[in-house]
C-alpha cells in the first residue's frame, strides 16, 4: 500500500505514477503531501466551524491570478513546478475571464442606447378647426406601433396660432396612469389622474396630488391649416 | 449497493454500472443518507413547498410557451399575445387548466416565499452558518416578485398593460439613472411591443436560469449545513437516548413527509384552477377609452395604499414623499433583509430569547398584511358591491358618502359648495328628490348619467352601492 504524496490517495502496487490523480509521485515521500492535508481539513464529515488552517488559506491565495510570483507554494517546491504551475494557472484565469468579459462587454453594449425606437416622426391629427378654443381634445398618435393619447389644447379664442397650440401627453407624471380631461372641475377645468388623483390645469401645469412635475408636453407643428404632433419634447 | 449476490438481478447490474461510472452512492448519500427528527414541523418543509411550485411554474410554462404568441400585432381589436392566451383558454386541450395552474402556481409561489422566509425568521435560521443559504433566499424572494412582475404583462389585457404602465415607471424616480432603467424596462416611451418582447426574454430566459443557479446553490447550503430545526434536535439527541430513538432516516421518512406537504400544495392548486378561472380582462386599450382604473397586482397592495394614504394625508408633500416611498420600501426592505444575519447575531434558537427582533419583524409584518388588506380595499372600490333592499342613512348610505366623497364634498371649501358631510347640509342641496332616483342628481352623477360621473376620475361605485342609494332615495330618502 502506497500514499500519493500529490493527492494523498492510497493505492496498490510499486508505480511512480498515482492512478488517482495520476500525477508523478514526488521524490519527498509521504512528507509532500503536507500541504493536501492542510488545505482538506477545513472540509470534512459535512461539519461545520473549523477554521482552515493558515497554510490552507496561503495554499488557496496562490491560485489567484495577480498574487506576486513568489511565496505560497514556492516555499515547499522551489523548483521548476512552480513556475510551470504558475504559468498555467495564468494562462487558464486569463483566457477564461478574457473570453468572460468578453460576452460580459457584448451584453453591456446593448444597453446602450437601451431603446430600439427611432424618434417619433411628426403625425397629423386633423384640421386645425377640429380643436375649439379652450377645449382640450384627445387625439392619437402612434409610437413603436402603439397608440399614445395626446392631449391637443388650443389657448386661442378663436383659430390659434402655431404657438397658441400645445400637445399635452396623457400619461400623468406620477406614475404614468391615463388622466382624463374635465371640463366643469372648478369652473375651469381640470386633467384628473384616477390613481391617485393628480389634477393639471389646462396647460398641464400640476396643481394637486403627488405628480412631481407638469405634463409631458409633445412637438406640435401647425402646417397649412393641419395640426402634426411630435415627440416628448419637455 | 453493489451486489456480492452470486446471480445479480437486472437491477443490480444497472445500479452497478452507474456506480461504477458515476459513483451515484456518493451523491445519495450526501443528500438522503442522514437522520433527522421524527417528526418535523410542516412549516419546516415550506422550503420545499416553495421549490416544488417553482417546478410547477417550469412545466406548465414551457408548455404555455408552446402556444403563446408575445407580439403586438393587431388581431381585431386586440394583439397578437392577447388572442393567443384566448386560444390557450378556449381551444388549447386543457389550455384553460395549463393557464390556470400557471396562474394560481404564480400566486401561490410568492405567498409560499413570504411564508418560507418568516418562517426561517422566526426560528432564527438566518444566523451563523446559515448567512449564505438566507441571502441565497432573499435573492430567490426577488427574483420570485420580478417573475410575477414580467409574467404579469404577457397577457396584454388592461390589467397587465396598465399595471406594467405604472410598474415601469416607478424605477423613473431612481436618481440620476432613473430613465435610463425606465427605457431599459419598456424599451421606449411608453410601452409598446419592445416591451413585451424584453418582458417575455426576461420572463422565460434570465429569469428561470438565475432562480436555478441560485436555488441550486441555496439547496446545496441547505444539504451542507442541515435544517436548523433538525440539526438542533440531532444535537439534543447525542445526550439523551429517548430522543435519539425518534431519529429517522432521511430516506424515506422525511421525503415522505415533504411528498405529502406537495401533495397538499398540487391539491391546492388544481383546486383553485378547477374553482376559479385564471382572468383574462378586456384586451389592452392604451387610450383608456373605457376609463379603466388602474390597480396593481394584490403583492403590491401595501405600497399602494401607502402611496395613496400620502396623497391625501400630505397633499402638498405628496411629490417628494411619493418617491421616497416607491424607491425607498423596496430599497430599505431589501437592505433590511440581507443585513439580518449581522444585525441578529445571537445563537439562541428559542424565539423568546430574541423578542426585540422577532417581534419587530412580526410587527412588520403584520403591518404589511394590514395595509395588503387596506390596499385591497382601496383597490376594489373601497365600498362593497352589495345591494341593500332597505336601506338606512346612517348604517348604509353615509359610509358610501364618507368613504367616497368627503375628500372633497366636506366643511365650507367643499366642491362646488356641495357639503355632503350630515343629512341636514346634504339635504339642504336638493340633489336627491325624495321617491325619484331618476331625477336625483346624486343618482345620475354616480351612474354617470349627467357627467362627469362622481366619484370625479373613478374609481367609481360599485353597481351595488349604486343601487343601494338608489333604494334609500326611493323610500324617500328618509334621515333614518
Amino acid at each position: 500500500m502506497k500514499t500519493c504524496t500529490r493527492c494523498g490517495a492510497a493505492f496498490q502496487g510499486e508505480g511512480q505514477i498515482c492512478p488517482h490523480c495520476r500525477r508523478e509521485l514526488d521524490e519527498a515521500g509521504p512528507g509532500g503531501s503536507q500541504e493536501y492535508e492542510a488545505s482538506h481539513a477545513a472540509a470534512p464529515e459535512g461539519g461545520h466551524g473549523h477554521a482552515p488552517s493558515a497554510h490552507a488559506v496561503a495554499g488557496r491565495a496562490e491560485g489567484s491570478a495577480d498574487a506576486p510570483p513568489q511565496g505560497g507554494i514556492g516555499e515547499t517546491d522551489p523548483e521548476e513546478g512552480l513556475t510551470r504551475s504558475r504559468f498555467l494557472t495564468n494562462t487558464a484565469l486569463t483566457v477564461g475571464g478574457a473570453i468572460g468579459v468578453g460576452y460580459l462587454a457584448l451584453g453591456l453594449r446593448l444597453l446602450f442606447p437601451n431603446v430600439s425606437a427611432a424618434s417619433t416622426p411628426l403625425q397629423d391629427v386633423g384640421p386645425v378647426a377640429k380643436f375649439p378654443s379652450m377645449s382640450p381634445t384627445l387625439t392619437t398618435i402612434i409610437q413603436d406601433n402603439v397608440q399614445d393619447g395626446v392631449y391637443v389644447v388650443n389657448l386661442s379664442q378663436g383659430t390659434p396660432s402655431q404657438n397658441q397650440l400645445i400637445a399635452l401627453d396623457f400619461h400623468c407624471t406620477h406614475l404614468n396612469c391615463p388622466v382624463t380631461w374635465y371640463p366643469g372641475v372648478n369652473g375651469v377645468g381640470r386633467y384628473i389622474c384616477p390613481c391617485h388623483g393628480s389634477q393639471f390645469t389646462i396647460e398641464g401645469v400640476h396643481v394637486a396630488g403627488p405628480a412631481p412635475r407638469p405634463m409631458f408636453r409633445h412637438q406640435v407643428v401647425l402646417k397649412n391649416g393641419r395640426v402634426l404632433i411630435g415627440g416628448i419634447i419637455s | 449497493m453493489r451486489s456480492r449476490a452470486p446471480a445479480p438481478t437486472p437491477r443490480d447490474r444497472v445500479l452497478g454500472f452507474l456506480e461504477e461510472r458515476a459513483s451515484l452512492s456518493v451523491i445519495w448519500n450526501a443528500m438522503f443518507n442522514h437522520k433527522v427528527p421524527g417528526f418535523v414541523n410542516p412549516l419546516d418543509y415550506l422550503g420545499e413547498a416553495t421549490a416544488f411550485v417553482f417546478l410547477n411554474q417550469a412545466i406548465t410554462g414551457i408548455l404555455l410557451a408552446t402556444f403563446y404568441n408575445a407580439s403586438t400585432t393587431p388581431v381585431g381589436n386586440a394583439t397578437a399575445a392577447y388572442h393567443s392566451i384566448q386560444v390557450i383558454m378556449t381551444q388549447v386541450p386543457m389550455g384553460w387548466v395549463l393557464r390556470g395552474l400557471h396562474y394560481w402556481g404564480a400566486n401561490a409561489m410568492v405567498v409560499l416565499v413570504l411564508c418560507h422566509m418568516l418562517r426561517v425568521f422566526y426560528v432564527g435560521a438566518y444566523r451563523k452558518p446559515r448567512e449564505l443559504t438566507w441571502m441565497l433566499g432573499v435573492g430567490l424572494a426577488g427574483i420570485t416578485i420580478l417573475f410575477a412582475f414580467t409574467g404579469y404583462l404577457l397577457p396584454w389585457d388592461q390589467q397587465a398593460y396598465w399595471a406594467t404602465m405604472v410598474g415601469t415607471d416607478m424605477p423613473a424616480y431612481v436618481p440620476f439613472v432613473g430613465n435610463w432603467l425606465l427605457e431599459l424596462a419598456r424599451g421606449g416611451q411608453w410601452l409598446s411591443g419592445v416591451t413585451l418582447t424584453r418582458f417575455y426574454a426576461i420572463h422565460m430566459l434570465i429569469l428561470p436560469l438565475s432562480l436555478a443557479g441560485l436555488l441550486s446553490a441555496h439547496v446545496a447550503l441547505v444539504f451542507k449545513h442541515g435544517q436548523s430545526t433538525a440539526v438542533e434536535a440531532e444535537e439534543a439527541a447525542k445526550h439523551d437516548p429517548v430522543l435519539r430513538r425518534r431519529l429517522v432516516n432521511f430516506w424515506p421518512n422525511a421525503v415522505a413527509q415533504m411528498s405529502v406537504m406537495m401533495l397538499v400544495v398540487a391539491v391546492g392548486l388544481i383546486t383553485l384552477t378547477l374553482l376559479f378561472k385564471a382572468p383574462l380582462l378586456a384586451p389592452a386599450q392604451p387610450l383608456n377609452q373605457a376609463h379603466y382604473q388602474p390597480i396593481p397586482a394584490w403583492y403590491f397592495y401595501s405600497i399602494y395604499y401607502v402611496l395613496d394614504m400620502i396623497g391625501r394625508a400630505f397633499p402638498l408633500q405628496a411629490p417628494i414623499l411619493s418617491p421616497l416611498v416607491v424607491i425607498g420600501l423596496p430599497l430599505i426592505g431589501g437592505v433590511v433583509l440581507l443585513t439580518l444575519p449581522w444585525v441578529d447575531r445571537g445563537t439562541s434558537p428559542e424565539p423568546s430569547k430574541r423578542a426585540l427582533i422577532v417581534s419587530g419583524g412580526l410587527v412588520g409584518a403584520l403591518a404589511v398584511l394590514v395595509l395588503t388588506y387596506l390596499g385591497n380595499g382601496l383597490a376594489t372600490g373601497g365600498v362593497p358591491n352589495v345591494v341593500v333592499a332597505k336601506p338606512t342613512f346612517a348604517a348604509n348610505i353615509q359610509p358610501i358618502l364618507s368613504a367616497k366623497c368627503y375628500i372633497c364634498h366636506s366643511g365650507s371649501s367643499a366642491s362646488g359648495g356641495l357639503d355632503l358631510t350630515s343629512y341636514k347640509s346634504a339635504a339642504a342641496l336638493k340633489i336627491w328628490v325624495p321617491g325619484k332616483p331618476s331625477q336625483s342628481l346624486l343618482y345620475l352623477k354616480l351612474t354617470g348619467a349627467v357627467p362627469p360621473q362622481m366619484p370625479l376620475g373613478g374609481p367609481y361605485l360599485p353597481p351595488g352601492a349604486i343601487q343601494t342609494i338608489a333604494n334609500w332615495i326611493k323610500e324617500g330618502a328618509p334621515d333614518n
